[in-house]
């Protein structure tokens, strides 16, 4: 049996090191309170139950997870509630170390039986836990207490996802006291947490106000007084708001266009500073192969082939986009195919778009001498629309006779979970982690929710399976590579992968050592931002 | 009279009932539910447990009842007082509206009140300076604000304040009882662009009424003795020509109620309308057929009180 | 006095008025023509207005210079050059976009105010001329229609009908019947209880007749006056629409739909809002103009609650 003690920094070493910035930063300034906004009002508030971000980041420095993000370097896993673990039984026992003397927001005191509590719940049967749930649902065969400040959790076999599952937003440790007396975390009463906020009050369509916790196990933190998240809804309003400078961060769900972002910066000049960075969002365009005319795998290629991610990147995002890869090399790090390869895939190399096309429009032609009429869907999300008619447009260019179908978003989604369309113009899917196991799993399993064709391929769930399973770093970019390179070559999948997106931001220039997680439910915790003068 | 009254009042009821049919069937026409909705949009369940989880939450929330069983379900509670709970929100509907009815009902205060300071004078020009300039000016003025998609004065609005006066209203609801002056550096705009919106069908009534009543023998005889035409007017036109005016602009305060949709979406204004919104779109059914019957509640008992008053103000009214 | 001498006469006096009103009709309406632009100055700008937005839907074909849809120009060029109103956000022309939005205006104003103000009206006429129960049923339903709130209404029908301009159209409908059907079952009451109708049924005329004959011109005043002043609130409605996201199709050239699409951009490139802004304006403001001189041509006493 192998035994390693994972690679993490000490609890301590950490703390000490987030106090020892670099020379060129100013020393933390306590106090100040962040005005930031959410882009819905949450109703419900229990991270455990929900899905979208509106309901995480409500509540995002409320609570604490064993682990969390690195609030300093995206995509790491750093120690949060547990000081650390170890790992035995070839992968599949973790042995958690807990922190001591951790206090809930109530004064209560935090123990492993609150963990146990959290697990037990979102694995339960007759829980819906859409986030969490799924992720550590189908890997835990059981978590139990060793000692009050020992958690062991054993696997049903080796998976790679599980230290990024726990490490995600969406798995943070509720009270058991809570829990069994609310039964649910739904209402502002019972959300307590251990992290470094409280949540001091909750307008509901109005404002989401934080304030410190003073009792935080992180001696020193937070930084901050508070943060509120004040409730705005759409696009032009939130432009609006960040315009008159009434948010100091725009980090999250809806992204600004790069227009947008330059208009804001116009607006408040020096004060804040733009930038792009990519959401681990991936944009999808769907064929469906079991009605006509893609039932023919031919007419899948011609799509594929016809398809010009760049000009709709470029158009769309404003060059703000990565086209064609199953995953986003700057997320993905190795796990991602070199884009120079992912450029050679068929449809994907702007250099021979030109013929692509043409070899498109010969393929329609040769099933279809008399031209065919699809009807192209999307959902009615002003952005999405936008996009589909660039790629309506695109599908007209090979001789495809296209109709233009919006449905409201709720029976668009039903109708894509019922296999009822021809084509999707566009969906996009948010990843959870930025571990490679998801998009494959949500989107090319045959029975992924993200999989509206339902086009299963044993070969594509082989991968899936052993990707999950192995555990040593290098033999699991070789699996993922050569997973990436299969569905490439196929150039029928009836999921046409259009691009991964980015999306613009803007933070205050007073507001410091902020960094956007690799996905856009981490890291909104505010733990170690400081407001400058 | 009285029969008339206690009629008028009984056909109240009717309505409303045929009010919460309508919005009931409507709803469940609708396709999708809250359960689809729930599972769907989140996307990351497999497709097999996703169809389990549906028919679950379905039958958690009653969903999978006959229709008929569930409104009259539905009925019963309404006529209690309760509206039920509300699944968006995990709790009781009539907290909700608690909240945002007054929201509302302020709002569309508010206006009336501009409408009314807008266009009645509109009207009253108009109607002096009968078929001379100042006429067409008024009568263009209070036109031009039909013509313009209310929605997008109301995004003109917020563009204008926020690229040439670096000023946005609060961004924050704070209820008038709290804060006055805050409540209405944020609600003084969407009622604006509404208030432009509605002026004209007012400045017209008033314009026709006054003619009407300067037309009566008692004004021209008034004018007659060379009184100050000014003070004829508004000594004794006005007064008797604004009467229907007052009834007409109480009448929009029920048509308001449902109306004010897109400014609260647009402004922030967490009331009746954002929630129907919200709630249509995540087919929170409960909450929808109370926000509904609230509105067509309202709507129908100020018709109610207009004809009324009516009936009481002029007796020549035949009740037919 | 025998009832088939009565008849008679009054199919005589019948013919003889009708004969003396195409006379006279023709005279008036010459008359009427004439005196409007000094009369009703504003209705004729009105009419200025509208007959440019017909002439201008009417030739849409041959004045778009681009196909409405195409999206295949560069995005956000400004006015000038070969684009004069300039591209949007997705490369298409704004200008050709503005043409046939026109057109399809008017064909959602004319249809909806045409099918929903007719189908109101013969509801109007039919159950205030017969009154009894089934009156006092439909009285219930057009109380139910018109309290539910109009917004409400439009959604939820578009959501189960799903988007297209056709359901746009029977949305529209459906918004615009209850009201006209008040409207009208009113004016009809009106009348009925005139003498000469009394006179007609004694008589022992077919009803059909006498509806045909006496009480559908007598409120054929009313509903031209109810069509005029409603095209303008279906355009502005189904803008409305647009902006909740439900209404016509957005690659459809709806103004409605592309003043939604450009509030995203209104700092960027203004132009993508300001002319199907002014188009969509100027054609309502067109409308309103005339429908309130045809209202007060036809009827100066109608009180208007034409804007829900």
């Amino acid at each position: 049996m192998r035994t390693r003690t994972a690679p993490l920094i000490p609890a301590a070493l950490a703390a000490a090191l987030a106090l020892a910035l670099p020379a060129w930063a100013a020393e933390p300034r306590r106090g100040g309170v962040v005005n930031w906004f959410n882009y819905a009002d949450p109703t419900r508030l229990d991270v455990h139950a929900e899905s979208a971000l509106t309901h995480q980041q409500a509540t995002a420095g409320v609570y604490s997870g064993l682990l969390q993000h690195d609030p300093e370097k995206p995509g790491e896993p750093v120690p949060d509630l547990a000081t650390g673990y170890e790992v035995s039984g070839g992968g599949t026992v973790f042995t958690f170390k807990l922190r001591q003397g951790v206090k809930w927001h109530d004064g209560k005191p935090f123990t492993a039986q609150d963990v146990i509590a959290t697990f037990e719940r979102v694995t339960a049967k007759d829980f819906r836990s859409p986030r969490c749930g799924t992720l550590v649902k189908p890997l835990l065969a059981k978590v139990e207490a060793v000692d009050p400040h020992t958690v062991r959790f054993t696997l049903k076999h080796p998976a790679g996802t599980f230290i990024p599952s726990i490490a995600s937003a969406w798995c943070r440790i509720a009270p058991k006291h809570v829990l069994e007396r609310d039964k649910n975390l739904n209402q502002a009463k019972s959300i307590i947490g251990t992290g470094p906020f409280k949540l001091k009050d909750y307008k509901r369509g109005s404002i989401i106000e934080w304030e410190r916790n003073p009792d935080y196990f992180v001696k020193g933190l937070p930084y901050l007084d508070g943060v509120r998240q004040f409730i705005l809804v759409g696009r032009p309003t939130q432009v609006a708001a960040a315009k008159a400078g009434k948010v100091m961060l725009w980090d999250t769900w809806p992204t600004m266009s790069k227009s947008q972002a330059e208009e804001v910066k116009k607006a408040q000049g020096n004060r804040v500073r733009i930038y792009s960075w990519p959401i681990n969002t991936v944009f999808i365009t769907y064929l469906n192969p079991k009605t006509k005319p893609f039932d023919n795998p031919e007419m899948r290629r011609a799509v594929r082939l016809a398809i010009n991610r760049q000009e709709i990147i470029g158009k769309v995002f404003e060059g703000a986009g990565t086209p064609c890869g199953l995953l986003d090399p700057k997320l993905y790090g190795e796990y991602a195919l070199p884009m120079e390869e992912v450029l050679k895939a068929p449809g994907c190399n702007p250099a021979s778009k030109e013929k692509d096309i043409e070899e498109a429009r010969r393929i329609v032609k040769k099933h279809h001498p008399d031209g065919v009429e699809i009807e192209v869907a999307t959902r009615s999300v002003a952005d999405y629309v936008d996009r589909s008619q660039l790629v309506i447009q695109q599908l007209r260019k090979i001789g495809l006779r296209v109709k233009f179908k919006t449905y409201e978003s709720a029976v668009g989604f039903r109708n894509w979970g019922a296999g009822n369309f021809t084509v999707i113009a566009t969906q996009d899917t948010a990843m959870v982690m930025s571990d490679p196991h998801g998009m494959f799993a949500l989107t090319f399993a045959g029975d992924g929710g993200r999989n509206y064709t339902r086009f299963g391929d044993p070969k594509i769930e082989e991968f899936i399976g052993k990707g999950l399973r192995e555990i040593d770093k290098a033999k699991r970019v070789k699996i993922y590579h050569d997973l990436q390179r299969y569905i490439l070559s196929k150039a029928d999948h009836p999921n046409v992968v259009v691009s991964w997106i980015e999306g613009w931001f803007f933070e205050d220039t007073r507001l410091k050592n902020y960094r956007q997680a690799t996905t856009v439910y981490d890291n909104n915790t505010f733990q170690k931002v400081w407001l400058g003068q | 009279m009285r029969e008339y009254v206690v009629r008028r009042v009984l056909l109240f009821f009717p309505s409303l009932a045929g009010v919460s049919l309508v919005v009931f069937a409507l709803m469940r026409l609708v396709p999708g539910d809250v359960a689809e909705i729930l599972v769907y949009s989140a996307g990351s369940e497999q497709a097999s447990v996703a169809k389990a989880q549906v028919a679950k939450i379905r039958g958690e929330l009653g969903l999978d009842k006959p229709i008929a069983v569930q409104y009259a379900l539905w009925l019963k509670g309404a006529l209690q007082g309760n509206f039920g709970h509300s699944y968006l929100e995990d709790r009781p509907v009539r907290e909700m509206l608690a909240e945002w009815f007054p929201r509302t009902m302020e709002l569309a205060l508010l206006t009336l009140v501009l409408a009314a300071l807008w266009a009645v004078p509109l009207g009253v020009v108009s109607a002096v300076r009968q078929d001379h300039w100042p006429d067409y000016l008024c009568r263009s003025l209070s036109i031009s604000g039909l013509s313009v998609p209310i929605f997008f004065s109301g995004v003109l609005i917020l563009f204008v304040l926020v690229r040439f006066f670096h000023w946005l209203p609060p961004l924050e609801y704070v209820s008038v009882w709290e804060d006055p002056a805050r409540n209405l550096q944020k609600i003084i705009w969407p009622a604006l662009a509404q208030a432009f919106y509605i002026s004209a069908p007012i400045t017209r009534l008033t314009r026709s009424q006054l003619l009407e009543v300067i037309r009566e023998d008692y004004v021209r005889t008034a004018r007659s003795k060379g009184l100050i035409e000014q003070l004829v007017i508004y000594r004794h036109a006005l007064k008797n020509a604004l009467l229907p005016v007052v009834t007409f602009t109480g009448w929009w305060v029920g048509r308001l109620l449902g109306g004010l949709v897109v400014m609260e979406i647009i402004f922030q204004v967490p009331g009746m309308g954002m929630g129907l919104i919200t709630s249509v779109n995540n087919r929170d059914y409960p909450t929808v057929q109370a926000i509904v019957f609230v509105m067509a509640g309202v709507f129908l008992l100020l018709n109610l009180i207009v004809d009324l008053l009516y009936g009481w103000l002029d007796p020549r009214i035949k009740y037919a | 006095m025998d009832t088939g001498v009565a008849r008679e006469a009054i199919e005589r006096g019948e013919r003889e008025e009708a004969r003396e009103e195409v006379r006279t009709g023709r005279r008036e309406l010459w008359n009427v023509l004439r005196n409007f632009p000094r009369r009703q100055p504003l209705g004729a700008i009105g009419g200025v207005l509208v007959a440019l937005m017909v002439a201008v839907a009417l030739l849409a074909p041959w004045l778009a210079p681009h196909n409405p849809k195409a999206a295949g120009f560069d995005t956000f060029i400004p006015p000038g050059g070969g684009f004069p109103f300039g591209t949007d956000h997705l490369g298409r022309d704004v200008l050709s976009r503005v043409i046939w939005g026109a057109r399809l205006s008017l064909y959602v104003g004319l249809t909806s105010v045409g099918v929903g103000v007719t189908l109101g009206s013969l509801w109007g006429v039919v159950t205030g001329f017969f009154g009894g129960a089934w009156d006092t049923v439909s009285q219930r339903v057009v109380d139910t229609l018109m309290a539910f709130p109009p917004i409400i209404l439009a959604l939820g029908l578009m959501a189960v009908l799903g988007q297209s301009v056709e359901n746009v159209i029977v949305t529209l409908t459906v918004l615009l019947a209850p009201a006209a059907a008040r409207t009208i079952r009113s004016t009809t009451l009106g009348v009925k209880e005139m003498m000469f109708i009394e006179a007609c049924r004694a008589a022992g005329l077919p009803l059909r007749r006498v509806i045909a004959r006496h009480v559908v011109p007598n409120v054929m005043a009313t509903y031209l006056v109810l069509f005029s002043v409603n095209i303008g609130y279906a355009i502005v409605v189904e803008a409305a629409l647009s902006f909740l996201g439900l209404g016509a199709p957005p690659d459809e050239p709806s103004w409605g739909g592309m003043l939604t699409g450009a509030t995203e951009h209104l700092e960027r490139a203004p132009w993508i809002a300001l002319f199907p802004g002014v188009a969509l304006s100027l054609s309502v403001f067109g409308l309103n103009l005339l429908g309130d001189a045809v209202r007060d041509l036809l009827d100066p006493r109608l009180r208007g609650t034409g804007a829900g």
